[in-house]
C-alpha cells in the first residue's frame, strides 16, 4: 500500500472519527459512499476539508467531489495530478 | 447590528418558544456573531442552567441566520434546511438564567448545499461550548 493512500485512510478515520475500522479495513477501489466504507453524503464535506487541510486540494463543486471522493484511488490520483499541475 | 431580535424569525425558520439566538451582532463572509439573553421560561432550563442542546440549536441557528444575511444561502433571505450533524463537541459550562451568551460561528468548508461550520458560545469570558455543525440546505 502506497504511504499516500495509507496516510489518506488514517485521516478519514481520525476526521470522520470511524470507531472500530482501521487503515487496513478500507480497500483502496471500494466505494467510500454507500455500500463500500457507509459514509453519506454530508460526509463528504469533511473529506472536502481534509484535502484542502492536507494537501492544499480544494474540490468546489459537488460534480468534482462525486469522482473525486468515490474511493482511495479516486482520492490519491486526484492529489498526485494536482500536485503535478502546480509543478 | 446585522439583525435585530424583532426581524430574526425573517432568517431563521425555527419560532417561538425554540428560538435560541436575539441578535445577528456581525456577519462577515466567513464570521457570523450573535448574543442571547436566556430569560425565565426558556424551555431548555432545568434547575435554572440552560441546557445543552440550546446551546448546539444557538450554534445552528446563529449560523442559518449568519448564512442567510450573507447571501450564501442560494440568495434566500430564510435559511430553509436541516442540521446534518455535530461533532467534535466539547461541554465546558452550562449558563444561568437571565445571563446572555455570545456566539461565534466561522464557516469552515461549503460544498453546494451542504456547509460546516465551527462554533463557540461564551458568557463574559467564560467558554460554554464548541463544536462543529453541518448544516444542509434545502
Amino acid at each position: 500500500m502506497s504511504d499516500l493512500k495509507y496516510e489518506l485512510k488514517k485521516q478519514i478515520i481520525e476526521e470522520l472519527n470511524l470507531e472500530d475500522i482501521q487503515p487496513e479495513d478500507i480497500e483502496d477501489d471500494a466505494p467510500l459512499f454507500g455500500d463500500g466504507l457507509g459514509l453519506d453524503s454530508i460526509d463528504a464535506l469533511e473529506l472536502v476539508v481534509l484535502m484542502e487541510k492536507y494537501y492544499g486540494v480544494k474540490i468546489t463543486d459537488e460534480e468534482t467531489g462525486k469522482k473525486v471522493l468515490a474511493s482511495i484511488n479516486a482520492m490519491s490520483e486526484f492529489i498526485l495530478e494536482q500536485k503535478e499541475k502546480n509543478k | 447590528m446585522i439583525i435585530p431580535k424583532e426581524k430574526i424569525e425573517d432568517f431563521i425558520p425555527q419560532r417561538p418558544p425554540f428560538i435560541m439566538i436575539d441578535n445577528l451582532i456581525e456577519a462577515s463572509a466567513e464570521t457570523f456573531r450573535s448574543d442571547f439573553r436566556i430569560l425565565p421560561g426558556n424551555i431548555f432550563l432545568e434547575n435554572d442552567l440552560l441546557r445543552e442542546f440550546a446551546l448546539i440549536e444557538n450554534i445552528a441557528q446563529t449560523s442559518s441566520a449568519g448564512l442567510a444575511s450573507s447571501g450564501l444561502f442560494f440568495g434566500k433571505q430564510k435559511a430553509d434546511g436541516y442540521l446534518g450533524g455535530v461533532s467534535k463537541l466539547k461541554l465546558y459550562e452550562l449558563p444561568k438564567v437571565n445571563e446572555t451568551i455570545y456566539t461565534i460561528v466561522n464557516l469552515v468548508a461549503r460544498l453546494e448545499n451542504m456547509f460546516l461550520l465551527k462554533g463557540v458560545n461564551y458568557c463574559e469570558d467564560r467558554k460554554l461550548m464548541e463544536c462543529e455543525i453541518k448544516l444542509v440546505g434545502i
